[in-house]
């Protein structure tokens, strides 16, 4: 009875198994490292760091400013519990906890005077939201917050971004009053946002 | 003095809900304590076995904070075996919860020892297996015991899910198991509730980890026993684990002592152990220390032994003497063992 031989039984029932694994692992691998978020300080390149995230949210709760949450299903089934930032609750301060309880050094050491050398992402205007473009001199909040001098005045009096000085804390993201002063006309965006070095590089080059 | 079986019980339920509320009392304080996936105070912590081993081979990379915290796992794992099975995985109170608890398979585990003439015997051996292996033959033992356990591991269901989950990851390039591990989805749903309530963050997790959880534990029940990837790579190390397993007092046994068909024991384990099968010692390699048996045993004569013991089923005390001096007739002179 070759059927209930259990070598070739299990031969074929292993094969099977390999077969179907190979299969699952090839068929996730496209979506790993497509998501664009914002990632901790110092996180390895996206598919490094998918590579080593075993999404068990210690970074997330250490974060003393609770900028770090995890991602949620919607940002990928793949990225789902990966810790993002999110400026809505705070801002980053470069204190390093993230990267010092991470169990699989998926986060590395960054300096936040040598944004260069790496960075969260860096911060963009949006003039159609910003409440110093709509009406001179209302506004200059961010530009007083800035912790990297990273933002100063035009000869209007609107905030410019030094892209070479920020390192995309979130601050000014988090005190930027526009989602508040907008929200009678169903604005939810703020004036100011920070995006991810690709993004930022896209929106260049466009 | 409470029993065993209760207490064991009690401390199981304490253990687990100071788990939760350290992952609670971890995402209020910013204390950094974390997860079951990975745990500890700053730099010194403990990771997920089966995660740590996952994100080496999905990043092709020693990583050495890693590799020190697999190291310590190890070790746990080779002195308690599976006891994070009962002790700290919340899928088994989930499943409790729901009532979703696998059937038992009726006697299938003591299928070949039905009639009472082989009941007598097996309780005559049990009796008299202390005596019979003198130390000589005790490495010898060892081999097989190893062999039988190497074949068990290998038969396992759960061997294969963790094989085919270290290939996948292999090739996906990340932990693919942490994406559907129970464990890792029961804390994902406590945090994901916690930032909904504290950070206003809402996301469809809240939603869909529970949903993914259920599917996995309530609608499937023998995740623990067929799938889990967890327990089949602890299964390697619980073999080698020796220490408080349970064991049988022959003398008080309504088995061993009397011969009588009883399988509470094997019907109340959820691994579906089988404490009077001739390979008892083999299939202890999988105990999760849960102490059920101790707590159901009709004559309380399981114990959880801290010590490793040479056989499951033991004569303790008196019984010990009376039990060889009766294998040897009128010749009391002989000394037992």
């Amino acid at each position: 009875m070759p059927a209930s031989n259990p070598t070739r039984r299990t031969f074929v029932i292993g094969g099977a198994a390999l077969l179907a694994s190979v299969v699952v692992g090839a068929g996730a691998r496209p979506f790993v490292a497509e998501a664009d978020v914002l990632r901790p300080p110092g996180a390895l390149p996206e598919s490094e760091f998918m590579a080593r995230c075993i999404k068990c949210e210690r970074c997330v709760s250490v974060c003393p400013t609770d900028v770090l949450e995890p991602l949620g299903v919607e940002g990928g089934f793949m990225q789902a519990r990966t810790p993002v930032l999110g400026f809505a609750n705070g801002s980053c301060t470069f204190c390093d906890k993230c990267r010092e309880v991470c169990p699989t050094a998926a986060i590395g050491a960054v300096d936040p005077y040598a944004p260069e050398r790496g960075r969260i992402g860096a911060a963009i205007l949006h003039e159609d939201r910003c409440l110093a473009f709509l009406e001179t001199n209302s506004c200059g909040i961010c530009v007083d917050a800035c912790p990297y001098e990273a933002l100063s005045f035009d000869a209007g009096r609107r905030p410019v971004v030094d892209e070479a000085k920020c390192n995309g804390c979130g601050e000014c993201v988090r005190i930027c009053p526009a989602n508040v002063f907008t929200s009678f006309s169903g604005g939810k965006a703020r004036g100011i946002e920070v995006v991810t070095e690709k993004t930022f590089r896209a929106g260049e080059g466009a | 003095m409470m029993k065993q079986g209760d207490r064991i019980t009690k401390a199981r339920v304490a253990t687990l809900a100071l788990v939760f509320a350290a992952v609670i009392a971890s995402l209020a304080f910013d204390t950094g304590i974390g997860t079951p996936s990975s745990f500890g105070i700053g730099q010194f912590f403990l990771l997920c076995p089966l995660g740590g081993i996952e994100a080496l081979l999905a990043s092709k990379a020693l990583v050495p904070v890693t590799l020190i915290s697999l190291a310590v796992v190890t070790a746990f794992a080779l002195l308690f075996g599976r006891a994070w099975c009962a002790w700290g995985c919340p899928a088994p109170v989930i499943r409790k919860f729901f009532r979703r608890d696998p059937k038992v398979e009726g006697a299938k585990g003591a299928g070949d020892c039905d009639d009472p003439s082989a009941l007598a015997e097996e309780a005559a051996r049990a009796t008299a297996a202390p005596a019979s292996f003198p130390h000589a033959c005790s490495a010898a033992r060892e081999v097989k015991g190893a062999a039988a356990s190497l074949r068990r591991i290998v038969r396992d269901k759960r061997t294969w899910a963790l094989g085919a989950v270290l290939v996948a990851t292999l090739v996906a390039g990340i932990p693919l198991f942490c994406l559907v591990c129970p464990i890792g989805l029961t804390f994902g749903t406590v945090g994901s509730l916690w930032h909904l309530v504290v950070d206003k963050q809402v996301t469809m997790s809240v939603v869909v980890f529970p949903a993914a959880l259920a599917v996995e534990l309530v609608l499937y029940r023998k995740w623990c026993m067929n799938l889990c990837p967890v327990a089949g790579l602890l299964n390697v190390f619980g073999h080698l684990a020796r220490l408080f397993r349970p064991r049988i007092d022959a003398s008080t046994c309504l088995r061993a002592s009397q011969g009588k068909p009883c399988e509470v024991c094997a019907s109340a384990c959820a691994e579906r152990i089988d404490l009077h099968a001739k390979d008892a010692a083999v299939q202890l390699g999988e105990c999760t220390r849960c102490g059920e048996c101790v707590k159901q045993c009709p004559t309380a004569s399981i114990r959880i032994a801290v010590k490793p013991a040479a056989s499951v089923v033991a004569q303790s005390g008196r019984a010990v003497q009376a039990a060889a001096s009766n294998d040897r007739g009128d010749d009391k002179s002989v000394a037992p063992g």
